[in-house]
């Protein structure tokens, strides 16, 4: 058994090359008569910043090692960290002549715990040992500096909320309440003095209703709501390695639970505008009054109506799942057989990469697209799916 | 102990290596061509799609009685809401007008901050020129848009940007004066044909004389346009004796045209697509198509062209592709000479109504008519300053459809509500301005909004 504690500080130097100066790029003009020449433009990119620094991060960790002969081992981390001077890509005013400026800002906490179990067992002539790792995170923003949220947009479409006491990174979006599932509602909607249903300009029965987050009966930009995060609450993993005799079988799993990923594919897939093929959730939608589906799904319309079109938690889901990264199978032919035809070793096996995913995420691949910008995490548009591969080997050396 | 501190001390400016590999705005600016470059970068932005390209042709024209947008879902209504004036502080157009502008702005201050690296004095006045020209023009569109703005006179960091707060449109309508009065100062009359498309002291003081039109300024505006028409400027503009050559894309930079956004669509990256509004006579209003005489040859400007299936662009701003990049490259004119006419007239009809066959308002009114072969107005038509006020307004509608005026001029004039009420649209004086974008108010903690939008 041991027992370890270490402190330390450290820089992400993830900041680019000369970041600090401002960057020029080319925008040509057109001058002259007749065809006329370019006339080269330059103009800078990027907003001078030239305080800019590293972010530094002070990390306290205690672990604990146990270990049982060579059976059976045990590793518990625990760790509490602290950034301060985060280098966000922060929103300017436009006024400035820019959109963005990456800037030091901020300080945020991470603590959490990791443990490793493994265990390396025989009986006889069976082989077996096991790996299992667990770990969890918990995120959350301490200072924003001279402001307490950061609102960035990401595809022109999708919203995120970075804010004091929150992890960072939220998807900021509307949240669905259901559908109008008759002319009633409309009305009640409609009707400023009746708040019970709040107006949504433009709806018509079978679109979505919302929650009036800041109940002024109205639904506008100002009803969004922290829906999700990219972060999960805990990931884990199994590993395990088989042999008898001849005979060895390995797989090796991940899984990832409790965040959340904003599916924004589904604004075609799933906007029932029938632009182009449909997911299946299709077949629940409102169709009439009589027959209105699941109550969750939006009639299908040429051009969506209402605010369905807007990103909200239809477009948001479960990014939990459990995956089998691969599985091998294998023939170890016995060594004085192979001797005799002058082959010392001739191992013959199979692996399936990938073979099993169990998740609900309807797109392709639950490991979305994580973009540069820790503010937008989480953003699944035309994520590449896995590659399911099998393979036959053959391992001969002589 | 004391060689160390010596070390200390000097390490850094030794350590403060400026990359050589990469252009940045800290080594960039060293010589008079490079000053050139950014200039060219402050005009590359009036091609922008958020700007004149697209943008501004939606805010003045779809805005107005003269186009409407006939497509609510196209662009998540985009156009649509700025049509029927429901478009709030969240609309992209609005914001990316807001956005690019302050963009172009930065890029002119950007020039002007550094303008000190010139040696050639006359090159220097020049590009000084040029960028407070540029400059001037955003900020006269940005206080038509949404009225009180900051005015941002260098190159401000993230911090001075956050602590800004919208100065009184007075103060905006003053600083651009300054800059247009400067650039008519500094820049040339003309210049070679290689170099033609720049902006001119002409056109520097025709876009002055405009803004004193807009604050009713009118003996300023006299004033400004009588040093037009005098023999400063004698042979560099005339009325083109066929409206029709005014737009042709074979005779751009013509002698009418005294500031145009310029393109080439041989070139890669200078030419565009039509505008979507520049091709679908349903768009435009049938009080404008019937406002035109039989034969007013500006009426046949509006008439459509077939290229192909679904390229049938007005006569005016007829185009063909070019084979290799695709496009097209009419040219969009900011001013002309028209304009310059046509604001005469108007100017002094505001000082003094003259209800005399002799009267000059009345004879820049008809020169502007005639060239067109619509009748011209004798003195018996007009009974009064107003009627002589509402026949200019009317000209002006006629003459420049789809040249970003429109909008411009029923605010200026204060008859927005009623030619809006015409095409079916209720509006109020709170809709003579777009609201500031959303995620400007959100970062601004000094702004305020615009009456009638949500505060937020």
């Amino acid at each position: 058994m041991k027992l370890r504690a270490s402190y330390g500080v450290s820089g992400n130097f993830s900041i680019g090359n000369y970041d600090y100066y401002a960057s020029l790029v080319a925008d040509n003009y057109v001058v002259g008569t007749g065809v006329g020449s370019v006339a080269p433009g330059l103009y800078p990119s990027t907003i001078s910043t030239p305080d800019l620094g590293w972010e530094k991060t002070k990390m306290t960790n205690i672990g604990l090692e146990f270990g049982v002969f060579n059976m059976l081992r045990l590793e518990v981390d625990v760790y509490n960290s602290n950034t301060s001077d985060m280098l966000l890509n922060v929103p300017t005013p436009y006024l400035s002549g820019f959109s963005t400026a990456l800037q030091n800002r901020g300080k945020v906490n991470n603590k959490g715990v990791e443990i490793t179990l493994s265990t390396h067992n025989t009986f006889g002539d069976f082989r077996w040992s096991n790996n299992f790792n667990f770990a969890l995170n918990r995120n959350k923003v301490v200072d924003l500096g001279d402001v307490n949220e950061i609102v960035t947009v990401n595809n022109s479409v999708l919203y995120f909320v970075t804010r004091v006491g929150e992890p960072i990174g939220n998807y900021y979006a509307l949240v669905t309440d259901g559908i109008f599932m008759n002319q009633d509602e409309i009305n009640i909607a409609n009707d400023p003095n009746d708040k019970r249903i709040a107006t949504v300009a433009g709806a018509k029965v079978g679109d979505f209703k919302y929650v009036d987050q800041n109940g002024d009966g109205v639904i506008t930009d100002d009803d969004k709501a922290i829906v999700g995060n990219y972060a999960p609450k805990f990931t884990y993993g199994w590993s395990t390695q088989m042999g008898w005799k001849w005979f060895d079988l390995s797989i090796a799993t991940q899984g990832v639970y409790g965040n959340e990923i904003a599916n924004i594919n589904r604004r075609y897939f799933d906007s029932m505008e029938g632009s182009i093929n449909c997911m299946t959730d299709a077949l629940d939608r409102f169709i009439s009054v009589d027959n209105p589906g699941n109550g969750k799904t939006v009639q299908a319309n040429r051009s969506a109506t209402g605010k369905n079109g807007t990103i909200s938690t239809w477009h948001i889901e479960s990014g939990s799942y459990f995956r089998i990264r691969d599985i091998t199978f294998g023939v170890t032919m016995p060594k004085n057989w192979m001797n005799r035809i002058g082959i010392d070793k001739l191992r013959v096996y199979f692996t399936a990469y990938n073979p099993f995913t169990f998740t609900n995420y309807s797109g392709y691949n639950p490991e979305v697209s994580n973009n540069s910008n820790p503010l937008t995490p989480g953003v699944d548009y035309g994520t590449y799916p896995v590659a399911k591969s099998y393979v036959f080997g053959l391992n001969v050396s002589f | 102990m004391i060689a160390v501190g010596l070390f200390v001390t000097s390490c850094d400016d030794f350590l403060d290596e400026r990359p050589q590999s990469v252009a940045s705005a800290a080594n960039f600016y060293k010589s008079d061509s490079d000053i050139e470059n950014a200039v060219n970068a402050c005009y590359a932005t009036l091609q922008m799609s958020q700007l004149y390209r697209d943008f501004m042709i939606t805010m003045t024209e779809t805005r107005s009685d003269n186009v409407e947008d006939q497509n609510p879902g196209g662009n998540a209504g985009r156009d649509y809401n700025i049509d029927k004036f429901a478009a709030g502080a969240d609309n992209a157009a609005i914001t990316s007008m807001w956005q690019y502008s302050y963009n172009a702005i930065m890029r002119c201050n950007a020039v002007l901050d550094n303008i000190g690296v010139c040696t050639n004095a006359s090159l220097k006045q020049r590009y000084e020129g040029e960028a407070r020209f540029l400059r001037g023009l955003m900020y006269f569109n940005l206080v038509r848009f949404y009225g009180a703005v900051p005015i941002v006179r260098t190159q401000i960091s993230v911090s001075q940007a956050i602590a800004s707060s919208r100065d009184d449109v007075n103060s905006v309508y003053g600083f651009i004066e300054e800059d247009f009065k400067a650039a008519s100062a500094l820049l040339p009359k003309q210049y070679p044909d290689s170099d033609k498309g720049r902006a001119t002291s002409g056109a520097a003081l025709g876009m002055l004389a405009k803004v004193y039109l807009t604050q009713a300024r009118w003996s300023d505006c006299v004033t400004i346009i009588e040093r037009l028409l005098s023999a400063e400027y004698s042979g560099v503009y005339k009325l083109l004796p066929d409206v029709a050559d005014v737009f042709k894309s074979d005779n751009k930079l013509n002698e009418e045209l005294m500031f145009v956004v310029h393109y080439s669509k041989s070139i890669v990256g200078e030419g565009h697509g039509f505008n979507q509004y520049f091709g679908n006579a349903s768009f435009l209003d049938v009080n404008l198509r019937n406002g035109y005489e039989a034969d007013d040859a500006r009426k046949g400007l509006l008439e459509p062209v077939v290229i192909d299936k679904t390229t049938t662009p007005f006569v005016k701003f007829y185009d063909t592709f070019d084979p290799t990049t695709k496009n097209v490259g009419y040219d969009q004119a900011i001013l002309r000479y028209a304009d310059v006419l046509l604001m005469y007239a108007e100017a002094l009809n505001e000082i003094r109504f003259d209800a005399s066959s002799s009267s000059k308002a009345l004879e820049y009114l008809n020169m502007v008519r005639d060239r067109s072969g619509a009748t011209m107005y004798l003195s018996t038509d007009f009974a009064s300053q107003d009627a002589f006020r509402s026949a200019v307004l009317l000209e002006r509608r006629l003459e420049f459809p789809l040249e970003m005026h429109r909008w411009f001029d029923l605010i200026r004039t204060n008859t927005a509500e009623e030619a809006m009420a015409k095409v079916g649209m209720n509006i109020t004086k709170d809709d003579y301005l777009y609201p500031i974008p959303k995620s400007e108010m959100e970062l601004c903690p000094n702004f305020y909004q615009n009456p009638g939008y949500s505060d937020k």
